[in-house]
């Protein structure tokens, strides 16, 4: 861990908001809506973010479609 | 050779030849059209969406295969 | 490593003391979390009769089992207390982001007992627990104390937050506790118990991780489902008016067989519970016109203009609980309609469109959206707000009421500005409104005996909006359940399409069957609404929703997850009996509270005596005495009193875990 940021893969992502949760310092948000076409919001970093790589938010995923990286 | 699948189909078609556990024999090599028609389904709920074959929305010549799982969309109600 | 973190927090907001308390496993063995927890430790705490206002009430925030695991659909909280509206067993459950938050800090459940001097709130992180005064945040509705303490108390996490809106701080018993900007625990009026102990929110901000068994375990059974219900999508070229169609069909239907739930997920990702506003009003599902009327008097002049379509052209963007892979909320902006402008704001669920549309013969849609907004800010609960609504204008039809005692206001059917002024009044408790806060039941008995046929309830609950002259089997769970007039217990159609049968052995396979068989009370019914209800509270102590569960216990594997979580190895069986020992600890609490089981039978409008006259539910009657009498049979409870028997208590250990109840 720690080397590198949470990275989503957007194919496998449910938009579930666990990571969201799971992030101890609410970098992450369900902001992004240009993913399918229900407009369902959609984790992402938020912009001024100083994500550690923690992984927190990658154990979380239930479909593990976050990384670190 | 025959083959079993399961069919989840709503209540006013014909149940006849499904048995209780909702398993329909069919022909080896039967299409879902052979499906709709054993189970006469009426032909505006022949559309793709309405029916899926193992959760992927199915073209009515699709091949069945033993152990699919044949599924009809109906709403949910009630509760 | 158990899925479960075996501490609760304990509040005295008397004293103001602050305690951990340690839960055995065998309680978890027993009872699951949440809900089984919350019945648990209430049956214990509160004093047999104790005022459900008063200090001796406890109020209990609970986190399901399964919430955080890594378990989809699973992030329910539930408050639980003794609820002021039925004098029974109070739950409720809600979604959002509290349940996580619940065991981030460590907790599987937060109690409050007793009641404080002054207005305070709860402040939980990683660090430990405080009380903080809330005079700055009372008075405030939910949405606006919630973004205040938000502000207020985001250190690094976003802080997690329940609170109570101005109906709760006015003890209106049809209240209940918000988070997430306006969702809603609005069942059994725990927003009141929350208000009389002047405790505002409850704000959490733990960060500690959430751990189970075996988790690789729990996340293959995940991304399984996952797999299913991305493919569920419905072509965007079909319109909603198809749902009137579909209704129409399943209200014509005479004969019904088990469907599979996945294929719901397409209705659910695109429409949500809107889905079933025209389809409830064709199919006979939605109770029109006070359950007096039906689908000639609320005509396609009237339903159309509820179309689903028409509310989620509404939506900015989807909404979704904690873990939620369906998604079936929506977040709207309103800026063009005369009541004002509003703006990141719930859409109305069906039950509000249900209770504040068909049931008051209202064709307004814009209405529908401000009433939603301005109960979801007080903090009230739509579905009993528009029951009792449609009560006061029956008894302003029939001269019960009068201009002089409404103020002036109209009550006639769907008359929406009237509807409107009411409910600005209900909230205020002002004038009139001050006799309704309190929903149908203590509206009645003030207003005195004629007005008691207008008063639609189940033990004092405005039931769900869902017809039980449609679908007998509700009828069962409206009436004999511990929480009456509850639509979310089981139906018919809920449980042909459960597929329990798959993973419980005593569970009846549902085949093709005739719609009308439902309607003779036997074994088999009754069979069918025990395994409804089992499978309910073992969802309500994992934290699970009931969408999940409509999609199939084979698809959303409710069992095999709690085993991957706890790294129990227990059979379908084995967790039916535990949903069967929470049931019944559930109705052992309202026995031991005084209340008597057969108090809640539904009014007889809905049992259909007399039955409607027009519409598809014409001539629909429930013999729904006889049914309550064998589903209590089936529960090993006395039929005819409804009481827990020695004998099932003891099988069921209940007797050992209540052991030394206060």
């Amino acid at each position: 861990m720690g080397k590198g940021i949470a990275t989503i893969n957007y194919a496998e992502c449910m938009a579930c908001g666990c990571c969201v949760q799971a992030c101890p310092f609410s970098f992450l948000d369900l902001m992004k809506t240009d993913v399918d076409v229900y407009h369902k919001n959609y984790p992402q970093l938020v912009p001024d973010h100083k994500c550690t790589g923690c992984g927190l938010c990658a154990t979380a995923c239930p479909v593990d479609c976050v990384t670190i990286q | 050779m025959q083959i079993k699948v399961k069919v989840y189909a709503p209540g006013f078609i014909n149940h006849d030849q499904i048995d209780e556990r909702g398993f329909l024999v069919l022909e080896e090599g039967a299409t879902l059209n052979d499906l709709y028609n054993k189970i006469k389904l009426p032909l505006p709920l022949r559309l793709n969406f309405f029916c899926s074959v193992n959760y992927d929305q199915a073209h009515w010549n699709t091949k069945l295969k033993d152990g699919d799982v044949v599924s009809f969309l109906f709403p949910l109600t009630g509760g | 490593m158990l899925g479960y973190t075996g501490k609760i927090l304990n509040v005295n907001l008397t004293s103001g003391e602050i305690k951990e308390e340690v839960i055995p496993d065998r309680v978890y063995e027993m009872l699951l979390s949440g809900v089984g927890l919350g019945a648990y430790v209430l049956y214990k705490r509160i004093p047999a009769g104790a005022d459900p206002l008063g200090t001796d009430n406890v109020l209990g925030f609970v986190s399901g089992l399964l919430t955080g695991t890594g378990s989809v659909i699973t992030g329910r909280w539930m408050v639980v207390c003794r609820s002021p509206l039925t004098g029974g067993w109070g739950d409720s459950n809600c979604g959002g982001t509290f349940s996580p938050a619940i065991k981030q800090c460590g907790y599987d459940g937060i109690f409050f007992s007793g009641i404080s001097k002054e207005p305070v709130y709860l402040y939980v992180d990683n660090r430990g627990a405080e009380l903080r005064p809330a005079a700055h945040v009372w008075g405030m509705d939910a949405v606006e104390a919630e973004q205040a303490l938000e502000k207020e108390n985001w250190k690094r996490k976003k802080p997690s937050i329940a609170v109570i809106g101005t109906a709760a701080e006015k003890i209106s018993l049809i209240s209940g506790i918000c988070n997430d900007g306006g969702r809603i625990a609005a069942r059994s009026g725990g927003g009141a118990v929350m208000g009389s102990k002047r405790l505002k929110a409850v704000v959490l901000a733990g960060t500690k991780s959430i751990t189970c068994h075996d988790p690789e375990k729990m996340k293959e059974i995940s991304k399984e489902l996952a797999v299913k219900i991305r493919k569920q999508n419905m072509p965007g070229f079909v319109p909603g008016s198809i749902l009137a169609f579909g209704g129409s069909m399943l209200g014509g239907m005479k004969r019904a067989a088990p469907m599979d739930g996945i294929l719901v997920g397409m209705l659910m990702k695109r429409w949500g519970t809107p889905m079933n506003n025209l389809m409830g009003a064709t199919s006979g599902d939605s109770p029109l016109k006070n359950w007096g009327g039906s689908v000639v008097d609320y005509n396609k002049s009237y339903y159309k203009n509820i179309d689903a379509d028409r509310i989620i052209k509404r939506e900015t963007k989807k909404y979704h609980c904690y873990s939620c892979i369906l998604g079936c909320g929506g977040v709207c902006d309103i800026k063009d309609i005369a009541n004002g402008e509003f703006s990141h704001t719930h859409k109305p669920e069906y039950e509000t469109c249900a209770a504040f549309g068909g049931l008051l013969m209202n064709k307004d849609l814009n209405s529908i959206f401000y009433i939603n907004e301005l109960l979801n800010r007080a903090g009230m609960d739509s579905i009993s707000a528009g029951g009792t609504v449609a009560f006061a204008i029956e008894c302003y039809e029939n001269g019960i009421l009068t201009p002089e005692m409404t103020g002036g206001l109209e009550l006639t059917w769907g008359n929406a500005p009237a509807i409107i002024a009411l409910i600005k009044k209900m909230i205020a408790r002002e004038g009139i409104g001050d006799l309704l806060a309190d929903g149908v039941k203590v509206a009645a008995a003030k207003l005195g005996i004629p007005s008691s046929e207008y008063a639609v309830h189940a033990g004092g609950q405005e039931p769900g909006m869902h017809d039980s002259r449609m679908d007998p089997v509700l009828g069962v769970h409206f009436s004999a359940d511990p929480t009456p007039g509850r639509h979310t217990i089981g139906s018919g159609q809920y449980y042909d399409i459960m597929h329990l049968w798959e993973q419980v052995s005593w569970a009846p396979v549902s085949g093709s069957y005739l719609k009308a068989d439902e309607f003779i009370p036997s074994e088999k019914v009754a069979l069918k609404t025990v395994a409804n209800s089992c499978y309910k509270e073992v969802a309500d102590g994992s934290g699970g929703c009931l969408f999940a569960m409509t999609l199939g216990i084979n698809h959303w594997k409710l069992f095999d997850w709690l085993n991957a979580a706890t790294g129990w190895n227990k059979s379908g069986d084995e967790y039916m009996e535990i949903g069967k020992r929470i049931q019944t600890l559930r109705q052992m609490f309202a026995v031991k509270h005084g209340v008597d089981p057969r108090s809640f039978r539904m009014s007889k409008r809905m049992a259909g005596e007399p039955p409607l006259t027009e519409g598809l539910l014409k001539g629909n009657s429930v013999r729904i005495d006889e049914m309550m009498e064998l589903h209590w049979k089936m529960y090993g409870w006395d039929e005819k009193t409804g009481l827990p028997l020695p004998e099932t208590i003891s099988q069921l250990h209940l007797d050992e875990i209540t052991q030394g109840a206060a």
